[in-house]
């Protein structure tokens, strides 16, 4: 599988795009920089704390041994002033903060100071229904204003939430709930994707009764169908409770959590306020975010991405973030070109999984589109292979105004497309070059090098550094969004200092990291990361179904896929259909084969005939 | 097209520079030619692709409220008109030039300046040329509805100034024919408003 990988996604070819002619640094500079960064990464975050406005400074910047480790000890914040309440009395206050389009075609617009007025007016509504600090509230919405607008009020009364990506099943769904055990879940009556109303609400009351849990439910009205919903966000919005104030924290107060996926089972995971927001302004600002710009990103809260780029990180820049309900499908493959278009969006944040599928529609629907705002295209979540990285520079990015030398006639490429390393439990990106602050040449089909501030090193089993063979994605540092809370799991992969991150990576001389999927037999499906044992625990439920075994296959399309052996006595379309509403339709079997017994030469006959790479 | 709303009103547009404002029960069009459902209709100048001619506006229901330079309320610019929570300040439109290659001359046309409620303020710019009366406004433009396709009307550059001037929270462009011209409008004035473009 690795080999598979590497063959798709290695290449030495140093790109400098047009774009970024006069902004790039050599690998020499780019070295001084990282090199002085990790020498002291706790001077280092320091400094970018003092990028946040602090209700009282901290006594001690680093404490404790990693991963049990604490940064910004005795630190008092208050999270949603660095994140909306900063924009006060600015230019950005009065400027679009989300844009919102429905499958449909229509739009909503709310400006930062529209939003700040939602905000309050809900949470005074969430504070009468009880919600105190430290309590948790679950979200199992797309991406909307009013889902945005609930995600900042828990912020503001320091009630964590989890949102829970709506392509899960509501066994997951309610496995979230149970873990959380949330006073509050905010839900929406259904949502439009590719055509077809999602009844998500359907889904939480299945998740509800699965949980055992009981809640207060808060509905978005979307698409009318909120008979018998007791509360909706309407009804919050006319509550007519006293203002409540800001929540100031210590920096340790958990923000969010995410439910990520182990050999096992997902599992929580949450990260506190001080050194997550540190890491995520920092991080967000040197990917390119300035308050000028409009920012569309595909991934949904729900995954990593999806908050620390989507909720937290843009707004904090004060740029204007785009949120587009449906598929990318819908109702041709160029809808997400179109909202590029139309949007002036200047840059894009999409998954290796979907330029992948992306790339196979024809360049008749990209170069349809005028998409010559775009300053950058950003990728996250997976190997991208370099036939796909050149497909997107040259197709999507060239665009028809020449910058600096790039030629349109020729499709010479003009702006960086830049694939970054994310983890759930590290809480942003990693690596990838920096528009705004260290980019160094691309390297095509690499996760870029290290961002400054993070000591990345590839080490083999032996815990030996090796550069340019195989070995595993490593962080030799702690960094500031340390999760609060975490499985047994991720602790156990640390050892002297060391965190193990479970991907294997191969890194060049210079530093440059291709990363080639897990070691630990966790999938990446499309980009998603999933757990083989959650999806045999979900075909185990199944009547009839005496034993499963999950194989975990190369795929064309999605990177990896599921391929299933099951004995017993059971009926493959049931079975999947089990999975697409009890896990989700992303973690359907690609195949799923029944047998009588299941033996050891069994399984290396399904893995070569169900396996083999193509 | 697609319909936007903000700040409580929405809209939607129609034709070549027509708009449909949405506020609570009320529909304000402006130079809109199916007048089906308007309350209010304004209209800036009586050229056929902006006004349905006075035949038929002759035949409108008398609840219709017509503001225009020809027809119901005749306005100039200036004049300001209030109906509950809506206040109209009708505004300069024309273009700069002499002869007979000026379609729209000083005192044909307007534009209006819709305000809802104190929280919203919507300007329809009329068929103009960037005239010194515009770069005087200091109105803070939520929705700017911008012509942007030349002939007759503004340039692509003289546009660009406008928004720099104006600062619109948000630009719908319209007028133009070429998709061109919006691609470079939508190009130059990105970092000073956020453009929206209706016509999907």
């Amino acid at each position: 599988m690795m080999e598979w990988v590497f063959q798709r996604v290695y290449s030495n070819r140093l790109v400098t795009p047009p774009s970024m002619k006069w902004k790039t640094l050599s690998l020499r500079e780019y070295a001084n920089v990282y090199t002085s960064s990790i020498r002291d990464p706790v001077s280092f975050w320091e400094r970018q704390a003092l990028n946040l406005k602090w209700g009282r400074m901290w006594d001690v910047t680093f404490s404790g041994t990693p991963p049990r480790a604490r940064w910004f000890v005795n630190g008092v914040i208050n999270a949603y002033y660095n994140v909306i309440g900063r924009h006060r009395g600015s230019w950005v206050w009065s400027k679009p903060a989300l844009i919102w389009e429905g499958e449909d075609g229509d739009v909503r617009v709310v400006s930062y100071e529209d939003l700040h007025e939602i905000v309050v007016r809900i949470s005074s509504a969430l504070r009468e229904l009880g919600v105190k600090p430290g309590d948790w509230i679950t979200f199992y919405t797309p991406p909307m204003i009013e889902s945005t607008a609930l995600m900042l009020a828990s912020v503001r009364l320091g009630a964590p939430f989890e949102p829970v990506f709506t392509g899960f099943g509501y066994g997951e769904l309610a496995k979230r709930i149970k873990a959380r055990k949330p006073k509050i879940i905010v839900s929406v009556d259904g949502f439009l994707r590719r055509g077809r109303v999602i009844n998500s609400y359907t889904m939480l009351q299945k998740a509800l009764e699965l949980a055992k849990h009981k809640a207060v439910i808060v509905v978005i009205e979307r698409i009318g169908l909120t008979k018998g919903v007791e509360l909706t966000f309407s009804d919050l919005l006319h509550y007519s409770g006293g203002l409540v104030e800001d929540y100031e924290a210590p920096s340790d107060h958990p923000l969010f959590g995410l439910h990520s996926a182990y050999l096992d089972d997902f599992k929580p995971i949450t990260h506190a306020i001080g050194g997550y927001l540190v890491q995520v302004y920092a991080t967000s600002r040197w990917m390119g975010l300035r308050p000028h710009d409009t920012y569309f990103c595909t991934v949904w809260p729900g995954w990593i991405t999806g908050v620390s780029y989507v909720v937290f990180g843009p707004l904090m820049v004060g740029s204007t973030v785009v949120l587009y309900e449906g598929g990318p499908d819908w109702p041709s493959w160029d809808r997400w070109w179109d909202v590029i278009e139309r949007y002036a969006v200047t840059l894009f944040l999409t998954t290796g999984g979907a330029l992948r599928i992306l790339s196979r529609q024809g360049d008749d629907l990209v170069r349809k589109h005028n998409m010559d705002t775009l300053r950058a295209i950003l990728v996250t979540a997976e190997p991208l292979e370099v036939n796909v990285w050149e497909w997107a520079y040259k197709v999507v990015g060239t665009g028809y105004t020449p910058v600096v030398d790039s030629n349109p006639e020729e499709l010479t490429g003009r702006i960086p497309v830049v694939n970054m390393y994310i983890q759930s439990e590290i809480g942003t990106f990693i690596t990838g070059n920096l528009v705004n602050y260290t980019f160094p040449p691309i390297i095509p089909g690499s996760c870029g090098p290290p961002i400054p501030g993070f000591h990345l090193d590839v080490i083999d089993d032996s815990g030996q550094q090796v550069r340019g063979s195989l070995g595993e994605l490593v962080l030799k540092a702690p960094w500031p969004a340390l999760p609060l809370e975490a499985p047994e799991d991720f602790y156990s992969k640390w050892s002297n200092g060391v965190y193990r991150t479970g991907d294997y990576a191969v890194m060049t001389q210079d530093n440059y990291v291709f990363v080639l999927g897990r070691r630990d037999n966790v999938m990446k499906v499309s980009g998603y990361r999933l757990s083989p044992g959650a999806l045999k625990k979900t075909i185990m439920d199944v009547r009839g179904v005496e034993e499963a075994i999950v194989l975990v296959c190369p795929d064309d399309i999605r990177l990896q896929a599921p391929v299933v052996v099951i004995k017993g006595y059971v009926d493959v379309d049931s079975i999947k259909r089990f999975v697409r509403e009890h896990l989700g339709p992303i973690a359907e079997p690609r195949e799923i084969v029944v047998v009588n017994a299941i033996t050891d030469v069994l399984l290396d006959d399904m893995k070569k005939n169900y396996c083999n790479p193509t | 097209m697609s319909s936007l709303q903000f700040k409580g009103v929405r809209v939607r547009l129609e034709g070549i520079a027509g708009v449909r404002i949405y506020h609570g029960s009320k529909v304000v069009c402006i130079d809109i030619l199916d007048s089906l459902n308007c309350d209010h209709l304004l209209y800036t100048h009586h050229h056929p692709r902006h006004y349905p001619g006075d035949g038929i506006v002759d035949t409108l229901s008398e609840k219709v409220i017509i503001i225009s330079p020809m027809k119901g309320y005749r306005v100039k610019p200036g004049d300001t008109f209030k109906f509950d929570d809506m206040v109209i300040n009708v505004v300069h439109a024309y273009e700069r030039g002499a002869g007979e290659t000026i379609t729209h001359p000083r005192g044909l046309g307007v534009g209006f300046i819709v305000r809802f409620d104190d929280r919203v303020t919507l300007y329809h710019m009329g068929d103009t040329s960037l005239v010194d009366e515009i770069l005087a406004l200091r109105e803070n433009v939520s929705v700017l509805f911008i012509p942007i396709g030349g002939d007759g009307v503004m340039s692509v550059e003289e546009a660009v100034e406008a928004v720099k001037s104006l600062r619109p929270v948000i630009t719908i462009p319209m007028h133009y024919t070429d998709r061109r011209s919006f691609f470079k409008f939508r190009d130059m004035v990105q970092p000073y408003t956020q453009i929206i473009d209706l016509r999907r």
